[in-house]
């Protein structure tokens, strides 16, 4: 994983700050890949429940996080209780790393 | 005489508002179109058949973020050299724009750059996301239309020439 422990801090305090604790957060792409160089921050956040309006929280996770990590290419999918599975969530799950 | 801002950058400030004003007029007109239709989960699940409507939202998209980018990428940064800040990043921009009262805030403005992946039909994989995404996206707009307006409103009040 090529996250260093304080961006891994820093990526779990914008979720939680926008969303409560109740989260679990993939890390997922080519940020899982040791050998590679760069690239963008793909992450996955489940949230336990209901998050009331995901886009509006999606909006406040950016700021949160670009505040925290500088200006950089994120890539957050948000999946709450009423998220229906898809395959990308998966592909995280299965591929990803829970930071 | 003392002028009320740095003379050297007057000339690209001007042109990054004459450009933010002609970007906004464009939006302007994509955005009372596309919100003058009866925008619900109906609407939205019909996007995929229909041609017409999602190449309004693609409009719209396109140029939310062309605006979107250049306020941030030239006409803030621009009006800040211009009244002798220096900001580094993108994150000093907004700031110093949010201490001018040119961003009403920070966060909300840096936020509204996630909408734009939202608002990607061929992404789409919830309707009900997109339609809460169009929805956010509708005071977004207004909301990168109130930034123009409040540094036009500076360049104004500075004298700065027409």
């Amino acid at each position: 994983m090529r996250l260093t422990e304080a961006q891994r801090q820093s990526i779990k305090s914008a979720v939680t700050s926008v969303i409560g604790t109740q989260n679990r957060v993939w890390l997922f792409g080519s940020r899982v890949d040791d050998t590679k160089r760069g690239g963008d921050i793909d992450l996955l956040i489940e949230a336990e429940g209901l998050v009331l309006n995901r886009v509006s929280a999606l909006c406040r996770i950016e700021a949160a996080l670009v505040l925290r990590l500088g200006d950089r290419k994120i890539d957050v999918l948000l999946k709450d209780s009423r998220t229906a599975d898809a395959l990308v969530f998966h592909v995280a799950r299965q591929t990803g790393v829970l930071l | 005489m003392n002028l009320p801002y740095l003379a050297e950058f007057v000339d690209s400030a001007r042109i990054a508002l004459d450009l933010a004003e002609r970007e906004s007029a464009h939006l302007d007109y994509t955005y009372r179109t596309l919100y003058a239709e009866p925008i619900d989960l109906a609407w939205v699940e019909a996007l995929a058949t229909r041609e017409d409507l999602a190449e309004k939202i693609d409009a719209f998209v396109g140029r939310f973020g062309r605006l979107q980018d250049h306020l941030g990428e030239k006409l803030l940064p621009l009006f800040a050299r211009l009244l002798g800040g220096q900001p580094k990043s993108l994150l000093d921009v907004v700031a110093y724009s949010e201490r001018m009262g040119w961003v009403e805030s920070a966060d909300e403005f840096i936020g509204a750059r996630k909408l734009r992946n939202l608002l990607v039909h061929e992404y789409m994989t919830e309707p009900e996301l997109f339609h809460e995404a169009l929805i956010t996206a509708k005071a977004a707009t207004e909301m990168l239309f109130r930034v123009v307006a409040a540094i036009k409103t500076e360049a104004l009040s500075r004298g700065l020439p027409a």
